[in-house]
């Protein structure tokens, strides 16, 4: 700043460029704000601005179109907690996605993982194999697993009849014993490349020596697995379970492709009875209000992820 | 001696003998599914109910064709690149310049701007359908590809910028410095130095925003309303609850050719894919 202003004084004629250099100083010197200010606008209109919209939404009743909304303050969430069935459903479903997906994708990923690491050639052809579906949409994943559990020719049932075990063979999404369950297949099929994935990602940053002279000392692949990854991974478990119930709130393709919150209400996440409410029955007010506590009970998550990776960070 | 050593080779050829198993029976699992819909995608739908594991006796691309013309697929897959193409053209322009600024400039209200920026990354957009609806009412913008680019910009960009600052935070502070002394402005700074050794990180970025915006099915399914506008993933559902419920033939061909695309990607990519959606686990 100091030195430009003495050129300037020295420099001859400098008053006619004056405007123009401080003009110039004043945009460098705000650079920052500057170069984010797009992205800014983009994530306050986009973000910021329903996020804060959603609230003041939950307070009323409405129907998308009439001009009056009338206000009725805790209304839909006293309806949510005390008198819509489907909505607690619809949470203990989450939950239970989140459990199944921690139980089973965890334990199976990190043993594919350790898998693909030790036998490198064989394991990177596995790799992409098992993260294929995570690239294919999940409408078409949705459609092609529909496919799987059709009553007809779903090779489930075809399966099961050609092993003797036909008396199993069921309509799997249209039976309120079984839909739940077999979305979670799906689920599992989708997510176990992904989980893998992460849990490879986090053993490469371990130095490659310690494996090294781990097999040196002979230690099995067992014994391995237990007494250096298990210990590393430790951490990557906990953020996994975190992610996993983080992901259960934002759920909605699969299960609205596959049932669509069916048979009789019982496969419903609160993301797919917040669509049903807002959109087929019409009460953005309500909708709204379901919206708030998918933020607040994610959030929640969200910042347990945040504090744990910050301390992860600085360790 | 001798024994020791044979019943060492013999464990691990059964322990090696049960892991190929494990691994074999997964594979079929991963792979089953897709290879039975590539199957029935070449057959009739005759053959598919008579012979469900059967092949087709006479396969034809005639199901292809139908998806294509009478099942929309073929306008859905322009409309999909339309949206895909331009939203990620502007997440790659205004992504880095945000994420460049907030790594490696000195400004006012920087920690709070940061937290604006990436915050919405941790948030469910299922959460504000609603309100989101509304404001594209709000400006006319509902059912139109305009709506959606921009919606999917505002929500891919948390992530971007938070992917792109693990990048520009590892640059060494000293070529900024040396580049200072040179007497480069910020955005001479940006331009000359950071941008293009941010390339390959956008490249990354860029595929994987655009494998998710074609895979979106949300907030299509939320803003379009005509069938002409549809992108790939609503087409498709459209496609198998409409008159064509019962062609799951033809329903086959078109999951096929919504998957091609990421497919070929993934192919071409496959690392860059996983590094990048490994961070997007771990994003901070």
């Amino acid at each position: 700043m100091k030195r430009s202003s003495l050129r300037e004084k020295n420099k001859p004629g400098s008053t006619i460029f004056f405007s123009h250099k401080s003009l110039k100083n004043f945009l460098d010197s705000n650079a920052g704000l500057i170069l984010s200010l797009p992205a800014l606008a983009f994530v306050i209109i986009f973000i910021f601005y329903p996020l804060v919209q959603m609230f003041y939404l939950s307070l009323f009743r409405w129907n998308f179109v009439s001009p009056n909304m009338i206000f009725v303050g805790i209304e839909n969430y006293v309806r949510m907690f005390l008198n819509d069935p489907v909505y607690l459903r619809s949470l203990v479903n989450v939950i239970l996605l989140a459990a199944q997906s921690s139980a089973i994708q965890i334990p199976i990923g990190v043993a594919l993982a350790t898998i693909v690491l030790r036998y490198r050639r064989i394991g990177g052809l596995f790799w992409a194999i098992i993260f294929l579906p995570y690239v294919i949409s999940s409408v078409a994943v949705s459609l092609i697993w529909t496919w799987m559990y059709n009553p007809y020719f779903g090779s489930i049932n075809v399966f099961l009849r050609t092993i003797g075990l036909g008396f199993l063979a069921r309509p799997w999404l249209g039976d309120i014993n079984t839909a739940l369950i077999a979305i979670f297949g799906t689920v599992n099929w989708i997510y176990i490349g992904l989980t893998t994935t992460m849990t490879i990602a986090t053993l490469k940053s371990i130095p490659p020596s310690i494996f090294e002279s781990a097999r040196i000392d002979g230690l099995s692949g067992f014994q391995e697995f237990r007494k250096i990854t298990l210990p590393l991974l430790k951490e990557l478990i906990v953020v996994l379970v975190i992610i996993d119930i983080a992901g259960a709130f934002k759920f909605f393709d699969l299960i609205w492709v596959m049932t669509q919150g069916g048979p009789s209400d019982s496969t419903h996440v609160t993301t797919t009875w917040l669509y049903r409410a807002a959109f087929r029955s019409s009460e953005p007010g309500y909708g709204a209000a379901i919206g708030v506590t998918i933020f607040i009970f994610s959030f929640v998550i969200v910042q347990l992820l945040i504090k744990f990776t910050r301390s992860r960070l600085t360790r | 001696m001798k024994k020791l050593s044979e019943r060492v080779v013999f464990t691990r050829r059964v322990k090696l003998f049960v892991l190929a198993v494990f691994l074999v029976i997964i594979s079929i699992i991963m792979i089953y599914p897709l290879f039975w819909t590539l199957v029935t995608a070449f057959k009739t739908n005759r053959e598919l109910f008579l012979d469900p594991w059967g092949l087709p006796s006479n396969p034809t691309f005639d199901n292809f064709f139908k998806a294509l013309d009478r099942g929309n697929m073929g306008q859905a897959v322009i409309n999909s690149l339309i949206v895909s193409l331009s939203s990620v053209l502007i997440i790659s322009i205004i992504a880095p310049m945000a994420s460049y600024a907030t790594s490696r400039i000195e400004f006012r209200f920087k920690g709070a701007v940061t937290n604006l920026l990436i915050a919405g990354f941790f948030i469910a957009p299922h959460a504000v359908l609603v309100p989101l609806l509304i404001l594209l009412r709000d400006m006319g913008l509902v059912d139109s590809h305009l709506g959606l680019i921009l919606s999917y910009v505002g929500w891919h960009l948390p992530f971007a910028i938070l992917f792109m600052k693990a990048f520009f935070v590892s640059i060494p502070s000293s070529l900024q410095d040396s580049a200072r002394v040179d007497g480069l402005s910020n955005y001479a700074m940006y331009w000359k130095i950071m941008l293009p050794l941010a390339l390959p990180t956008i490249l990354t970025v860029a595929i994987i925003m655009f494998i998710g915006i074609w895979n979106d099915f949300l907030f299509a399914f939320i803003f379009l309303r005509s069938p002409s506008n549809f992108t790939v993933p609503i087409n498709l559902l459209n496609f198998t609850t409409g008159r064509y419920g019962n062609d799951y033939v033809a329903q086959s061909a078109a999951v096929l050719i919504s998957a091609i695309p990421t497919i070929v990607l993934y192919i071409v990519f496959a690392e860059r894919i996983r590094r990048g959606v490994a961070f997007m686990a771990f994003g901070r």
